[in-house]
This record gives C-alpha cells, structure tokens and sequence, in this order.
C-alpha cells in the first residue's frame, strides 16, 4: 500500500517537474532576446565558450545582496527579471552546444573502426546527466531564482567542460589515426 | 621663405621615411598593445570609460579597428589587432565585474564626461549607447549579461539620483 503511495507521490513530483521545465522553457523564450540582438555569430564556427567565472557571476548571491541593500522594489524587479533571462540563455546555450558536440561525435563514431563500447557509453550517460540538469536547472531558475542555484550550475559547467573536452580528445585521436594510416602502404 | 620651404619639405621627408621604416618593420601584436595600454588607455578613469573608447576605434559598418597613432608607430594590421585584443580583455573584464563595483564605475565614467552626470546617465538609459561596446564574435552569455548589468547599473544610479521624498 505504502509502495503505491510513494509510486503515486513520485508521479506527481515528475508531472510537477515536466509541467515546470515546460513553463519555464515557455517563459524564456519570451524573456530571450530576439537573435539579433544577441552577437552575431559565425556560420559554422566554434563558439567561444561562456568563462567559468562569468557562470559564477550569474548565478552569485552577492549581486542579489547588494540590490537589497538599494531598498528599491523596481531595482529589485528589475534585477530578478534581468538575472534570470541571462541564467535561462546560459542553460539554453549550454544545454545546445552540448547537443552540437554530441551531434560531432556521433558523425566521428560512425567513422570510427575501433569503437569502445564502454566509453562510448560513459560519454552518452554524461550527455544524458546533463541534458537532465539542464532541465532541472531550468525549472529551478523559475522556481527559486539563480542565486541558490549557483553550485548547482557550475556543477553542470564542469560537466559539460568535461564532455567537450573528451570529445576534442578524440578527435584529436582520430585525426592521429587517419594521418598514420594514410601514411601506411 | 625658400630656406623654410625646404626645410620644411625634408622634415616631411623625414617624418615620411621613418614611417615606411616603422611599417616595414615586423612588430609583435604584444608591443603594439603595451603601446596602447601605456599612451592611450592608461589615461582613461576607469575600465568602463576604456571599454567605450575601444568600441568607438571600431568602424560600424566593416567593424575593423583603426587608431591613427598606433598604425603610424606599427602596422595598420597589427594595430588593427592589438586593439582587438585589448577590447576584448575589457570586454570580458567588465562584464565579470560585480554589480557593486560596475555601479562605481559607471559613476566614475559619468562623472569625467563634459556633460553632467544625471544628463549622461538618462540618455544612456535613452539611446543605450553601451550597445556598441560588445565585441564581435564574443559568447552570447557574456554578452547578454553585460548589457543586463549596465542596464540595471543606470537603473541604480537614477534611483540613488533621485531626491528623497521629505518626512511631514
């Protein structure tokens, strides 16, 4: 009986949790700035990555501490409206890189002749955990702000640094491969 | 008059040949851009006002970078590219600032303009200005957060700026 309680409570908390990343994805994407405003970026070139310390800065609670000390209700508006459209576009730009990377490694696995299942599926289990806290990132930044998220979102920086950087490992890897075997006879 | 006309043609011919000497020589970007930190950027009040006089060596429409001093004393390329690297570097510096000290800064730079600061502050908050200051090709994150920031300093400047209502 207590099984199908917890089965059912735990139903709800995932129906509550969707229906927030929902929302929250609604809300932002009219809190976005319309592409052009944002810098303009080259086709089909490497975006530069956001700085660890500029992750920090978004989500940090000292910027929030100091508006209070303003005693201004606009100010304060105006700050928890701008604070967590920037957090919202660091989510959605870093839950989409982490797809770009993805999509490149899997084009350089079809290719590979040495697949390793094992890391293969590291690689796919990392990509699944962030993708999720991206998500859950998300629905928390509507639901509590940025500034309690703030070891919660470099957790996911560091994720996704360490997916990037696996992925240029191995490209690196198999650009090794195909130079020394274009080389053989 | 002749002799002065002379002299003057020479002193061009001089100025002309140590020109072409200082474009042939190959100078590293490094010391075009210490060039610049020491002449140029140190004599500005602080790292807002830096970053809006970089953004406005930049042209609008092909967004190359030109400064006539320092591609006199380089090349035009490297200056073009020592201004690049240090509109960048303030770029991200200011953007990483916290909102306290972006409030300073926007005082300081406020303060040092010809206008007054209250004139400079409302239209800023008018035309946005700081617009332009976001460099090409940077991460759209840092980008929107700089703009967020200036946004939210004018906003607290303004209000600090505003009398306070007197007690009956």
């Amino acid at each position: 009986m207590i099984g199908i309680y917890a089965a059912l409570m735990i139903s709800f908390l995932l129906v509550v949790l969707l229906l927030c990343v929902w929302r929250g994805k609604a809300q932002a994407a009219q809190q976005l700035p319309p592409k052009s405003e944002l810098t303009p970026r080259e086709e089909g070139g490497e975006p530069e990555a956001c700085p660890p310390e500029i992750v920090s800065r978004i989500f940090s609670g000292d910027d929030w501490h100091f508006v209070e000390g303003v005693r201004s209700s606009l100010v304060k508006k105006l700050f928890c409206r701008e604070r967590k459209a920037v957090a919202l576009i660091w989510v959605q730009e870093t839950s989409a890189g982490i797809r770009r990377v993805m999509r490149e490694h899997l084009e350089s696995a079809r290719r590979s002749h040495d697949l390793e299942i094992a890391s293969e599926a590291k690689i796919f289990l990392q990509y699944a955990q962030l993708q999720f806290a991206c998500g859950v990132l998300f629905a928390c930044i509507e639901l509590v702000g940025p500034q309690r998220l703030r070891g919660f979102a470099i957790y996911t920086d560091a994720l996704a640094r360490r997916i990037a950087d696996a992925q240029l490992t191995l490209r690196a890897v198999s650009v090794h491969h195909e130079i020394h075997g274009a080389d053989s006879p | 008059m002749g002799r002065i006309l002379h002299r003057t043609a020479s002193s061009i011919r001089e100025e002309d040949s140590g020109r072409m000497a200082a474009t042939v020589k190959l100078v590293p970007v490094q010391e075009a851009y210490e060039d610049l930190l020491q002449r140029t950027l140190v004599r500005i009040c602080c790292d807002l006002g830096r970053l809006i006089y970089l953004a406005s060596t930049r042209d609008y429409n092909s967004g190359a970078y030109h400064h006539e001093g320092l591609a006199a004393r380089f090349r035009p390329e490297i200056a073009r590219k020592a201004l690049e690297i240090a509109h960048r570097q303030v770029f991200y510096r200011v953007s990483a600032y916290s909102l306290e000290d972006l409030v300073e800064e926007l005082r300081l730079y406020s303060e040092a303009s010809r206008e007054t600061p209250q004139e400079v502050l409302r239209t800023w908050q008018k035309l946005e200005p700081y617009r332009i200051a976001v460099p090409m090709e940077v991460n759209p994150v840092v980008a929107r957060l700089f703009l967020s920031n200036v946004r939210l300093a004018l906003a607290i400047l303004r209000f600090r700026q505003e009398p306070v209502p007197a007690h009956p």
